[in-house]
């Protein structure tokens, strides 16, 4: 029975193994294929026990805060009063919170389930858009629509959840970003971490796609300044 | 055991003497107290993560999920098809769902209490991993720890030992059958210390795959992540030397830890930067439920007689009180 045991041991060894070997061994043209045999062999059996980890704990760097920003419209009641009257309704601007909220969701257990769901959200993000050199990849291309499928999916999903929340409502959702300081800019110039200017509105698309690059001679030309 | 001795003596050689470090090192008898106190810990927190869920279960389960079942399906059925499964994933009724947190807290409950310990903590371990699975983009290492621990709890016999299981027991047989030792809690302790191993060494090598662990600057960037801190650390930048030490002691604490944590004579040291690194991402990097559950897993290092004599010092100064 410990023969058995030990055998059943090793293979759980394997298991454990697998997901960080094929973590480890990914490049951005490659990854290894004995590591990723024994990842895709084990993969039943580790993802199921919940042991597919890379343990990436603040790593490979402390990065920045990532969080959604929900711009939250009340939907009006009735607009029926205002338009026989002719009355001319400022809207108001929209109610604007972050996930995650630290002064609102406790315990902090509670509020870490947040920041992880807006490390998630983030992490999902695809471009509106890709530039027209991108769609000429035609794999690059296909992953891409998948990707900003998924994304948008998990948006109506949010918004869905969101709305029932707080009522008949107009929600967006975007994302920021919370650079870290340096201990020149906390220590020396007194910014505190949640200083807004930390904090960045990162794009849902990126500048201009169609805009094709320069060609390389042109950039070299000493009158080719920025307009 | 027996079919290597015999495969030992039909071949003339020492086959067994070969074997026989590695069969100790996983089967020889142990008593539970290790097991018993990681059983405690592990099962109060497995009560807590149920509770905190239920504390905005409309939000995270059931049909007006932030992550709903159909989102659920499209990452984990279309977009790649993955073997984590969970009946969770299938029901939008809250009244199951409230039962199925309900079940699953006081399952941790009955599993810090050692009451019925190998059922519940069969119970706590799978309803856990049910929910865990449901929660995907949720989750961070206080999960994995916690699911780790629920699962080789339910190979030792944790429930030996600071139990309502042996309370039961001692009252009608008396102590002597229940404490005695057993290979399985060797077997279980030895895949915790595995394991904690592999967690530590790939945490390290991640690491070391980052500048800012190089250049010692990591502890400061961790410590100004203000969507992390609890209490304020920033006072580590007064002494770019001290966070450079911490980081870089980190890493190779990290790193080392799968081969120093071994010998008796580096152990007591690796325990107690373990005990410095984890109260420190407790107290300073608000994971207090994470950097608990890591200690709790050091905990398998401490033998269980260790703990015995320390529980009966204690009870002793108590009573003399």
């Amino acid at each position: 029975m410990q023969v058995v045991l030990l055998l059943i041991g090793s293979l759980h060894m394997l298991g454990l193994l697998a997901e960080p070997l094929r973590f480890f061994s990914r490049s951005e043209v490659a990854v290894a294929p004995d590591f990723e045999l024994i990842a895709e062999t084990m993969q039943t059996y580790s993802q199921w026990l919940y042991l597919d980890h890379g343990y990436f704990f603040f790593a490979p760097n402390p990065g920045p805060g990532r969080l959604i920003r929900c711009s939250v419209q009340p939907e009006p009641e009735s607009d029926d009063l205002s338009s026989s009257q002719g009355l001319q309704i400022q809207a108001e601007p929209p109610a604007e919170t972050t996930l995650p909220d630290k002064q609102n969701q406790r315990p902090r257990l509670l509020y870490h389930r947040y920041l992880m769901l807006a490390e998630f959200y983030n992490s999902r993000f695809a471009p509106s858009q890709i530039s027209a050199e991108s769609r000429k990849d035609p794999e690059f291309a296909a992953r891409w629509a998948q990707d900003f499928d998924m994304y948008k999916r998990l948006q109506a999903s949010m918004m869905k959840s969101l709305k029932h929340k707080l009522g008949p409502s107009s929600i967006t959702l975007g994302r920021l970003e919370r650079s870290l300081p340096t201990p020149y800019m906390v220590l020396n110039e007194k910014v505190q971490l949640n200083d807004p200017r930390l904090l960045d509105v990162l794009p849902e698309s990126f500048p201009d796609p169609t805009v094709q690059e320069l060609p390389a001679e042109k950039l070299k030309e000493p009158d080719a300044k920025p307009q | 055991m027996q079919s290597l001795n015999k495969l030992s003596d039909d071949q003339g050689s020492s086959w067994a003497d070969h074997w026989q470090p590695l069969l100790d090192f996983f089967f020889q008898p142990s008593c539970s107290h290790t097991l018993a106190l990681i059983r405690i810990f592990t099962g109060s927190m497995i009560a807590y993560i149920h509770l905190v869920w239920m504390l905005d279960l409309a939000a995270f389960m059931g049909p007006h999920a932030l992550i709903d079942n159909a989102f659920w399906h499209a990452l984990h059925r279309e977009q790649v098809l993955d073997a984590k499964w969970t009946y969770l994933a299938l029901i939008d009724s809250m009244p199951l769902i409230w039962t199925h947190e309900i079940m699953a807290m006081v399952a941790g409950l009955l599993l810090a209490l050692g009451f019925k310990t190998r059922l519940v903590s069969i119970l706590a371990w799978f309803l856990t991993l049910m929910t865990v699975h449901r929660m995907t983009g949720m989750l961070f290492g206080l999960d994995q720890i916690v699911i780790m621990l629920s699962m080789y709890l339910c190979i030792g016999r944790s429930g030996d030992s600071w139990s309502v299981d042996a309370w039961l027991h001692r009252r009608s047989t008396g102590p002597l059958e229940m404490a005695q030792a057993s290979w399985s809690n060797t077997f279980a302790t030895r895949w915790i210390q595995l394991h904690l191993c592999v967690i530590y060494l790939f945490g390290g090598i991640g690491k070391m795959r980052g500048d800012m662990w190089w250049d010692g600057s990591a502890m400061w960037y961790s410590a100004a992540a203000y969507e992390y801190q609890s209490w304020d650390l920033t006072w580590i930048g007064y002494s770019p030397m001290f966070a450079s030490i911490l980081t870089h002691m980190t890493v190779f604490w990290e790193l080392g830890y799968c081969a120093l944590i071994w010998p008796k004579w580096t152990r007591p040291m690796m325990l107690g930067i373990a005990l410095l690194v984890h109260s420190g991402i407790a107290i300073f990097l608000g994971m207090i439920t994470f950097g608990f559950m890591m200690m709790v897993a050091n905990l398998a290092f401490v033998s269980p007689k260790l703990l015995f004599n320390g529980s009966m010092f204690f009870s002793k100064v108590s009573r003399e009180r």
